[in-house]
């Protein structure tokens, strides 16, 4: 198993609404050389008053327009509850930058997305990552 | 376990040689030659924590960038004194070693290589960050290189390893044990 670095995710505590929120940038090829991430453990708390779906990717780099791209299936998150999941949970997909310049290219940074349920109030995420490089 | 290590022995730091053994150490650009009066740890702990970003007078380091090599008062030695040091970050931050404050220390012809948090995965007893300071005025440089692409209001690196206080000697001794303590080019 290869061993990486564990932090938080750089965004901090995010509120997601309904739109994608960043939840870790990663850092740049030119910085870094480029480091790659997978998420090991999200935390997730609902207050909107009914279940919201949690989407988890990256963004594409299609020329017209960044879109979101799912990597993971949708969570779903329970009211009232914390919801929890760690790195036995989830697949170890590896977030990382891919730089070509169409829809099939990718930022690597990992994104939120809430289903509409979350408007107003949103759902609070913090994410734990485990980067791998040197 | 040996009581007296190589100079980049792979396990946790020791003395490179014992009290009263001699060394011979490549400093401004020769060989000098002493005798090892007194060696003790210099433990890890707080007051070996250099925080660059205070350092350097600001309050973050920004996303991508660096704070300009300065020398670390906390590693100041005298003359006849020898610091002989393991380090590493103790924040997601890079640090780029030199040693007098034109001269890298792990370079190669192309590359000048940084201790980061990765560094002690791959070398859990941090052997390769090596370096040594001798005497009065050779101090070392750190230049410091956040990675991330956001900024961070910390950049801690912590030190550790021995002093020796020497004698100086007049001429090569026999035996000896040879100590690259400034980079070196060619």
């Amino acid at each position: 198993m290869r061993e990486g670095l564990v932090k938080a995710g750089n965004a901090g505590l995010v509120t997601t609404t309904g739109g994608n929120d960043l939840c870790h940038t990663m850092p740049t090829r030119a910085a870094a050389g480029p480091r790659t991430a997978k998420i090991t453990k999200i935390l997730a708390y609902n207050n909107v008053g009914g279940l919201v779906t949690l989407t988890f990717g990256t963004l594409n780099r299609n020329p017209a327009g960044a879109a979101f791209v799912a990597l993971m299936p949708a969570l779903a998150v329970l009211n009232g509850l914390e919801n929890i999941w760690t790195e036995q949970d989830l697949p170890a997909v590896e977030f990382r930058s891919d730089e070509t310049l169409t829809v099939a290219g990718r930022t690597g940074d990992i994104y939120v997305l809430a289903a509409g349920a979350a408007a107003g109030v949103g759902v609070t995420v913090q994410i734990e990552v485990e980067e791998t490089g040197a | 376990m040996s009581t007296v290590a190589n100079i980049y022995d792979n396990g946790a730091i020791s003395p490179i040689a014992k009290i009263k053994e001699n060394l011979s150490i490549w400093t401004i650009g020769k060989w000098q030659h002493f005798k090892i009066e007194y060696i003790e740890p210099i433990p890890a702990s707080s007051p070996l924590i250099v925080e660059m970003v205070t350092t350097s007078g600001a309050l973050t380091i920004a996303a991508n960038g660096s704070i300009t090599k300065q020398a670390v008062p906390a590693l100041h030695v005298s003359d006849l004194e020898f610091l002989h040091l393991r380090w590493e970050p103790l924040d997601d931050m890079e640090g780029v070693l030199w040693e007098q404050a034109g001269t890298g220390r792990f370079v190669t012809r192309s590359v000048h290589a940084r201790v980061n948090m990765f560094t002690h995965l791959r070398d859990p007893n941090l052997a390769t960050t090596t370096f040594w300071i001798l005497g009065r005025d050779r101090d070392m440089n750190l230049e410091v290189r956040n990675p991330n692409p956001v900024a961070m209001p910390l950049a801690r690196f912590l030190f550790w390893g021995y002093r020796y206080l020497l004698s100086p000697l007049d001429k090569e001794p026999t035996p000896t044990t040879w100590v690259p303590a400034e980079g070196r080019v060619g």
